[in-house]
């Protein structure tokens, strides 16, 4: 009652218009600037690169699939001690000593910013399916924007087909013949092939489009005709989609990122990369407001009210994602199971420095410290306050950071497996020439879709009650 | 009272039309009215029900004290536990207590966060649930220790020993874990209720009761200056409260997940505890409030749409606990480990597979029938899945523990697990002291949050009146709502 | 001019003044205005927290969560601390092969004690800064107050505010339905 005034949204302005333009513009030019760094990189980091053939990629497989099935440590990639631990470490170090520099190194960048975007653009799609299954009501006025994100799912349908040509590049269970010499790669098989893991991809990017589409359509057919009823589909719709949408990405993260090494495994994999992305979802979705709002858009529908609460749902998840990620480690040290191990002993290699990368090329203990000090002491104490979430300025700083971080989470999750003696200079600017190039398409993405209707649900019949939305 | 617990005056509140809220408080109530109608039940003297149902589980609290007390001057030798498995019934019916224990944290907390303004007709009495159900779990470590006495052991206390706990164990974990949420879960309890004890203090005719809820109330005089701290102390408390609410079943789960045992080490244990234990914590909630919003004349603060609501939070619980299940079964087999695969196949359909099995239909597959509205808001069966799934709880826990322990990696050392009389005894008599404790809240203290569901029907009225709704569905004034069929205004 | 002392010893004398109004819309208006007319010892005492009230009373932000993270940073380093040392230098011993000091081990008790500091402060903390528990207050003389826990919602003036002189007055202007001056009896 005390509340604020009744905001009328029809002054506000609402549609990109020319901003549209400039914004596709503005996307694209960057994706080319990641394409041509990216290509200028190849050649650089490529010279040593091309003298290994394919002959030795086999070769560094069939040595892993050895470690482990005699249980002994023959693979010396890693210097920690723990006796037994190599073997399914020995598969991603295997790998590491020969791997990032033949002509297809850039497919690891390339999987990990593919892997960073879809992510995003899941978790928009969660975003829309949860404000439909809760019947939620402060984020009415961010949902189109939500909604915006998510189609970009349909982009990153069609950027998933790189990695559908070379992937035996990056993941070493679709190399022909794999499993010949590997135990553990042929009990697995049934999974881990190449027919499954297609279908699998085409069909869950295909049934994602598809739900997106759906609700985009709905969303928008409601700004003309303001039928009450869509709301009702697509509250119809949302508990089904949520269902597939839990064990499909929960399968994207085993398939695209936990089978990088083949032999490891995790129950909690899925629910840790869902964590990560819906965080970094929240802090994209902040950024994306506080641009539009900077361009004169929306410019008092979204209130500090709105930011309140996109701040607490960042915190949220990146707090989940911290209990999810010290789950996940915590039972692995203390279980200490060989086959388990490894994949941290791989990421805990190395000596100690204060400045990451100086060390052992191949150390990567600096990094994760300093990674899961970034990941969870940082935005703790940076988005705690309420002060700082109700700030449109400082919760864009700790929402540029959050997506900073869940980058080198990506990073954290794929590059230890192709890691070797290579400058990481060199390494890390193609890594960000294809964090551009995808980013790039996707910002041009978001736009696109983005421009194709009013940037609010015009006439949803929660509108009111998200604008006049307090947070106390 | 003319209807039965299992008729609901229709139409009901559970009406989906996004345009407003549907009213969380029915039949036309004012601040005065509902205060009339929560103070009734502690201010008039109890019902015979009432009377039978405390002599029954005060008998089978008697029965709790026998089973310890033989317990105590005997020996765990008494309970069915033996190599290999060494953790039977305690165990079980520890995690059991404790899972339970977690909705009325969440609705009271994680509700609140997330502004669900139908926590308020329900989160008294789960969070007095609560408390009553750590108890109950508190007393099986407690016994368990084998030396109950020596039980003190377990906490950082300086002794003549010089020795001080093993802050490596899991074990001790609990500990800390579980007394701090007791801790934690009081204070919030008791926080919530200083407000409504002062209600009953402004209307207490004895002088006896006066002075006892004077005494509890602190002198509470809703002064706004001290409602603004209080309500920035609730709110922390709650934030404080959720993440506790998700370590405390964690740290349960850790119990099992840091062994390398197969069937206990795996990595999604905690969230999979953490949703299994407010799934069950809902049914117990479902299943103590049909009664009871029955019995002390609630229906119009405890509507269909909140019995609705927790429905629908067990079928999603349910859901994620079948996820749980699910990727489980999968990673023994993707992860190639022959004894892993073996303990789960052993789990459904070894010797204990009844059990798996048991589990499975009361867990995953009983709340399915949620997906249909008629079900959802039909009294008898949610009752009757509310019980299913606390049964199912029960078994998931004995699943995990019992088949788990009684086939590991020597086969020659595989042992059948059977319970005994005292197991049982104890296990039954343990729902003695929870429903003597929840009996004695209801009859001295107030059942609902009277404070909240009235701000909760203030900001409702307000909402109406922006969006040009009629949102209570009632006039707001007259006093005497109590002959008014629930629902008939809506 | 007020009721003379009964007893030699005791006197009445002027506590306080209460208007009642009978919603929260009516104590939200009441409540502006008489931040506005510069009342400073004033109180307004509702059934329920109204939405809005701490703004119209003109309230200040209180500092309890700040004593919230303090308390619980210190529980984050007692935790520490005590495990360090009771298990890695006091009282040693080798457990699963695990190193004395394993913190990752620890952090579980880390966090239940930060909760636990935490906790208990904020809960310490809300009956510090509201002075509670006091069971006695003028406010309690009045008879019509009891129902300020049920349906009723007060503004209270104080005597000793610089000016009680025209709080009757100003409070009977306010459309509440019963503006009653509150005695108490001093020793």
């Amino acid at each position: 009652m005390a509340g604020k005034q009744v905001i009328d949204v029809t002054t506000n302005r609402r549609h990109l218009e020319g901003l549209g333009t400039t914004g596709i513009g503005v996307g694209l030019v960057i994706c080319v600037v990641g394409i041509i760094l990216a290509l200028i990189m190849n050649s650089v980091a490529g010279d040593g690169g091309h003298s290994e053939d394919h002959g030795d990629h086999s070769a560094a497989t069939h040595e892993a699939g050895e470690t482990h099935t005699d249980g002994h440590d023959k693979d010396a990639g890693h210097t920690d001690g723990h006796d037994g631990g190599e073997g399914a470490g020995g598969h991603g170090g295997g790998h590491g000593g020969h791997g990032y520099i033949d002509q297809y190194h850039w497919l690891h960048s390339y999987l990990m910013n593919f892997c960073y975007f879809t992510g995003i653009a899941l978790a928009a799609l969660f975003f829309v399916l949860l404000h439909h299954l809760a019947k939620a009501g402060w984020s009415t006025v961010v949902r189109r924007l939500a909604e915006g994100v998510a189609a970009n799912i349909i982009l990153m349908g069609l950027l998933s087909i790189p990695l559908l040509l070379w992937g035996d590049h990056v993941w070493l269970w679709l190399v022909e013949g794999a499993a010949e010499h590997d135990a553990l790669l042929k009990s697995k098989e049934p999974f881990l092939n190449k027919t499954a893991w297609v279908v699998f991809t085409v069909a869950v990017f295909g049934i994602w489009s598809a739900l997106v589409l759906v609700y985009r359509h709905f969303s928008i057919r409601q700004d003309v005709d303001g039928d009450v009823k869509h709301t009702h589909v697509l509250q119809k719709i949302a508990p089904p989609a949520m269902i597939f949408f839990a064990l499909s990405i929960t399968f994207f993260a085993f398939y695209y990122l936990m089978s990088l090494d083949a032999h490891w495994f995790s129950t909690i994999f899925g629910v840790l990369f869902f964590g990560g992305s819906l965080m970094a979802f929240m802090a994209f979705l902040t950024i994306l407001c506080v641009i539009l709002q900077k361009q004169g858009l929306l410019s008092t529908a979204i209130t500090n009210d709105h930011y309140h609460d996109m701040g607490k749902l960042m915190f949220a998840f990146m707090v989940f994602w911290t209990y999810c990620a010290f789950s996940q480690y915590m039972l692995i040290w203390y279980g200490n199971i060989p086959e388990e191990t490894g994949w941290f002993l791989l990421r805990q290699g190395g000596e100690q420095s204060i400045i990451p990368f100086t060390s052992d090329p191949t150390g990567w203990i600096t990094f994760s410290l300093l990674f899961f000090v970034g990941h969870f002491f940082v935005p703790f104490f940076c988005i705690l306050s309420r002060h700082v979430k109700r700030s449109k300025t400082a919760l864009s700083v700790g929402a540029g950071w959050i997506l900073f971080i869940h980058w080198v989470d990506m990073y954290y999750l794929v590059m230890p497996h192709v890691r070797s003696e290579h400058a990481i200079t060199e390494q890390i600017l193609i890594d960000v020439a294809f964090f551009l190039g995808i980013g790039g398409l996707f910002v041009a993405g978001t736009v696109f879709w983005l421009r194709q209707a009013s940037l609010i649900a015009e006439k949803d019949p929660r509108l009111t009650e998200s604008l006049a939305f307090e947070n106390v | 009272m003319t209807t039965s617990w299992t008729e609901e005056p229709l139409p009901h509140n559970t009406y989906e039309d996004p345009t407003h809220r549907p009213p969380l408080v029915t039949g036309g109530h004012t601040n005065h009215s509902i205060t009339e109608r929560v103070c009734s039940i502690v201010e008039n003297p109890p019902t015979k029900a009432w009377y039978v149902a405390f002599a029954i589980s005060f008998s089978v609290l008697g029965l709790l004290g026998l089973m310890i007390g033989y317990l105590v001057i005997t020996g765990t030798g008494v309970w069915g536990v033996n190599n290999p498995v060494g953790w039977g019934y305690a165990i079980i019916n520890f995690v059991f207590w404790v899972g339970i224990g977690h909705a009325g944290t969440l609705i009271s907390a994680i509700l609140f966060l997330c502004r669900q303004k139908w926590r308020t007709g329900i989160n008294r009495a789960a969070e007095a649930m609560t408390i009553f159900a750590v108890i109950c779990a508190g007393t099986f470590p407690g016994i368990h220790v084998g030396r109950a006495w020596f039980a003190y052991w377990m906490f950082p206390l300086p002794n003549q020993m010089e020795m001080w706990p093993n802050f490596r164990s899991p074990l001790l974990w609990d500990v800390f874990a579980v007394s701090t949420y007791f801790t934690i879960s009081l204070l919030f309890w008791y926080m919530g209720m200083i407000p409504d004890l002062a209600t009953l203090r402004d209307r207490a005719k004895h002088p006896l009761r006066r002075f006892a809820y004077g005494l509890l109330s602190i002198g509470w005089s809703g002064s706004n200056r001290q409602w603004h701290v209080y309500e920035r102390a609730y709110l922390i408390l709650a934030a404080l409260a959720t993440p506790l609410v998700l370590s405390v079943h964690s740290v349960v789960s850790f119990d099992f997940a840091v062994a390398q045992l197969p069937g206990w080490h795996t990595t999604i244990l905690p969230p999979y505890f953490v949703a299994g234990a407010i799934f069950s914590g809902f049914a117990m909630v479902v299943t103590l409030l049909v009664p009871c919003r029955h019995y002390f004349n609630l229906k119009d603060i405890i509507t269909m749409r909140h019995l609705e609501n927790m429905n629908k939070v067990i079928m999603l619980t349910g859901m994620i606990v079948g996820y749980a299940y699910a990727t489980e079964f999968f990673i023994a087999w993707y992860g190639g480990n022959k004894t892993e695969t073996f303990a789960f196949i052993n789990r459904a359909f070894g010797p204990y597979g009844w059990s798996y099995w048991i589990m499975v239909s009361c867990n995953v597959i009983s709340p399915q029938i949620f997906w249909f509205k008629k079900a959802r808001t039909n009294l008898v069966i949610m009752f009757i899945v509310s019980i299913f799934v606390n049964i199912g709880m029960w078994f998931e826990r004995f699943v995990i523990v019992i088949s788990s322990l009684a086939n590991d990696f020597l086969p020659s050392s595989w042992g059948y697990y059977r319970p005994t009389m005292i197991d049982v005894g104890t296990f039954v008599g343990s729902f003695g002291l929870f429903f003597t404790l929840f009996l004695l809240f209801c009859r001295f203290l107030p059942f609902i949050a009277m404070a909240e569901v009235k701000a909760t029907m203030s900001e409702q009225r307000h909402a109406a009146h922006r969006d040009g709704h009629d949102g209570t569905g009632a006039p707001a004034h007259g006093s005497d709502q109590s002959a008014k069929p629930a629902g008939a205004a809506v | 001019m007020h009721a003379p002392a009964t007893q030699p010893r005791a006197q009445v004398k002027e506590a306080g003044v209460l208007a009642e109004f009978d919603t929260d819309e009516a104590i939200m208006e009441a409540a502006t205005k008489v931040r506005d007319a510069g009342f400073t010892r004033w109180d307004c005492h509702t059934p329920f927290p109204v939405h809005g009230l701490d703004g119209a009373m003109g309230i200040r932000q209180t500092i309890l969560p700040w004593l919230v993270l303090g308390a619980g940073l210190t529980g984050v380093c007692a935790a520490c601390l005590m495990q360090w040392w009771m298990n890695a230098v006091d009282y040693q011993f080798v457990v699963s092969g695990k190193p004395m000091w394993s913190l990752p081990a620890n952090v579980p008790i880390m966090f239940e004690v930060m909760v636990l500091f935490s906790g208990l402060t904020a809960f310490g903390a809300m009956f510090a800064l509201n002075g509670l528990p006091l069971w006695y207050k003028p406010q309690f003389r009045s008879e019509r107050f009891r129902r300020v826990t049920d349906d009723k919602f007060f503004v209270w003036v104080d005597a000793r505010d610089p000016k009680y002189g025209e709080a009757t007055a100003f409070l009977s202007g306010l459309g509440s339905n019963h503006v009653e001056t509150v005695k108490e009896v001093i020793e």
